[in-house]
C-alpha cells in the first residue's frame, strides 16, 4: 500500500499539491461581479475528489493545513476554513467513503451539495460568531453551483476511465 | 480500511484537529497573538496570489497594446489631475492636522499630531464572495498594522483587517461588519455611518428630524475612538427622508473614496498613542469648526 520508492511518493503527492494551489488561485482571482459570487469553494471540491477517489493520499491533516493556507490566503479567520475542511475531509473518509459510489455520479452530485452545504453553514456560523454578522445569502448558492460542477466533471471521468470490476446497479 | 481501529483513530485525529481550529479562531477572535502567525503562514501562499493576478495583468497588458496610447494619454491626464486634488487634500488635511496639533497642544499638552503614510495599490486579488474587501500591496514588512486607516485623496476607504508579509487586506467601510463615527461638515450634527455589505451605499443613523442635514451634505471622520485624521471626508449624502412616525430621519449616503484597481491608496499611521486621548481632540474639533 504505502509507497516504496520516491518516485511513487512524488507521483502521489504532487498531483494533491498542484491541485490545491489551483483550487485556491481560482478563489481569489479576479472575474466579472456577477460570476464572481457564484463561484464554489473550489478548495472543498479538490478536497472531496481526493477524499472520496484516493483517500489514501489525504487525511485530515492536509485538509487542517490546506484549510489554514486558504485562511490566509482569503485574509480570513484564521481556523475558518481549517475547521470547515477538516470536519468535510473526516465526513467523507468515515463515513462515506467506499467503492460503492465510484460510479454513481448522480449519488456523488447530491453528497457534494451536502457537503458544500455543511461547508458554507461552518463557515457562517463562524463569521457570524466573530464578526456578528454573515455576509450576503448568496453563499446558499454557490454549493448548488458546486454540485452541478461535479456532476459534469464526474460524467465526463466515468466516461474516460470505464468500470473495471462489474457495474452497480 | 474500515477496521475499527482505523475508524476510532480517525475520531481521535478529528477531535484534535477540530480542537485546534476552534483555539486558533477563539485566540484570533479575541487576542491579537496569531498575528504573528498569519505573517509567517502567508510565505507559502504569496506565489499563488501573485499567479491569482496573472489573468488580470495579462489584460490589462492585452488593453495595452491596442489602446496604449490613447489609454496613457487619458491615464496621465487623470494622474495628474488626481495628483493635483491630491495635493490639495493633503495640504487641508495637514491645514487641519496644524490646527488640531496646536489646539491639543495648547490644551492638553498632548503629543504631536503627526499623519505619516505609505501609499499601497490595490491588487487584483477578489476576496470572498460579498465581503467588501481589497488586498493592497503593502505588508508587515512595510510596518502596515491591524486595524490601521486607508484613504484616498477622496475620502475614508476603510481599515486593516488582516496582515500577511507582503499584503494586507482592507475591510471596505462598506462592508457589513464596519460603523464609523462622522460628523456633517456644513452643520457639525454627528452621526454614524454602517456599511450595509452594498458598495455604494451606506446607513446613517443617529440623526434626529429636527436635526440639519440635507442632500449633498459631506460627513467628516469625527476621530472618536477611531482612528482616522479627523474631518477627513467620508460619504455623501444621497438621501434624507423624515418619516412623522419616528424621530429619527432615514438617511443614506454614498461613500467617496474609489479605490480602483491600480490606482494608489494611502494607509495611515495615526498619531502615537492611539486611542489614549483621543476625545478632547473630538470636543475641541467640534467647537472650532463652527
Amino acid at each position: 500500500m504505502k509507497p516504496k520508492s520516491n518516485n511513487s511518493a512524488l507521483v502521489r503527492i504532487v498531483p494533491v499539491v498542484l491541485s490545491f494551489a489551483a483550487a485556491m488561485v481560482l478563489a481569489v482571482v479576479a472575474l466579472p461581479e456577477s460570476i464572481s459570487n457564484l463561484r464554489p469553494d473550489f478548495v472543498a471540491l479538490v478536497l472531496i475528489f481526493w477524499c472520496l477517489y484516493y483517500p489514501g493520499r489525504v487525511g485530515l491533516l492536509v485538509a487542517f493545513t490546506v484549510g489554514l493556507l486558504a485562511d490566509t490566503m482569503y485574509f480570513g479567520i484564521l481556523g475558518q476554513h481549517a475547521i470547515s475542511k477538516v470536519v468535510i475531509a473526516y465526513v467523507i473518509l468515515r463515513f462515506v467513503s467506499d467503492s460503492d459510489l465510484k460510479n454513481r455520479v448522480l449519488q456523488q452530485s447530491v453528497i457534494v451539495l451536502l457537503l458544500l452545504l455543511l461547508n458554507v453553514l461552518i463557515l457562517t456560523v463562524i463569521s457570524r460568531l466573530v464578526h456578528g454578522q454573515s455576509g450576503s445569502y448568496m453563499v446558499w448558492l454557490t454549493p448548488f453551483v458546486g454540485a452541478v460542477m461535479w456532476y459534469l466533471f464526474a460524467l465526463i471521468r466515468r466516461k474516460r476511465t470505464p468500470p473495471r470490476y462489474g457495474i452497480y446497479q | 480500511m474500515n477496521d475499527l481501529r482505523t475508524k476510532s483513530n480517525l475520531d481521535l485525529k478529528f477531535i484534535w484537529f477540530a480542537l485546534i481550529a476552534v483555539v486558533l479562531i477563539v485566540l484570533e477572535s479575541q487576542t491579537a497573538m496569531l498575528h504573528s502567525a498569519r505573517v509567517v503562514i502567508s510565505i507559502p501562499v504569496k506565489p499563488l496570489l501573485e499567479v491569482a493576478q496573472m489573468p488580470t495583468h495579462v489584460k490589462i497588458l492585452y488593453q495595452n497594446m491596442f489602446e496604449e496610447r490613447e489609454l496613457l494619454r487619458d491615464l496621465n491626464q487623470k494622474l495628474d489631475e488626481e495628483n493635483k486634488a491630491l495635493r490639495e487634500e493633503l495640504i487641508d488635511l495637514k491645514n487641519a492636522a496644524d490646527m488640531n496639533e496646536w489646539m491639543s497642544e495648547l490644551l492638553l499638552a498632548s503629543e504631536m499630531y503627526q499623519i505619516p503614510v505609505i501609499s499601497a495599490i490595490p491588487t487584483a486579488i477578489q476576496l470572498e464572495p460579498q465581503a467588501q474587501k481589497i488586498v493592497v500591496d503593502r505588508g508587515s514588512t512595510d510596518r502596515v498594522v491591524l486595524g490601521q486607516p486607508v484613504i484616498d485623496h477622496r475620502g475614508v476607504i476603510g481599515q486593516v483587517s488582516a496582515v500577511s508579509l507582503n499584503d494586507s487586506a482592507v475591510t471596505l467601510i462598506t462592508d457589513s461588519t464596519q460603523s464609523l463615527s462622522v460628523r456633517v461638515r456644513r452643520s457639525g450634527v454627528k452621526a454614524v455611518v454602517h456599511g450595509l455589505g452594498d458598495s455604494d451605499k451606506l446607513r446613517v443613523s443617529g440623526l434626529r428630524s429636527e436635526q440639519d442635514v440635507v442632500i449633498g451634505d459631506i460627513l467628516v471622520t469625527t476621530g472618536f475612538g477611531e482612528k482616522f485624521p479627523v474631518g477627513y471626508p467620508v460619504a455623501e449624502v444621497i438621501s434624507v427622508e423624515r418619516d412623522k412616525n419616528t424621530s429619527f430621519a432615514n438617511v443614506s449616503a454614498v461613500p467617496l473614496a474609489a479605490h480602483d484597481p491600480g490606482y494608489a491608496v494611502m494607509l495611515v499611521w495615526p498619531k502615537r498613542g492611539l486611542g489614549s486621548d483621543e476625545v478632547p481632540v473630538v470636543t475641541l474639533n467640534d467647537e472650532t469648526q463652527e
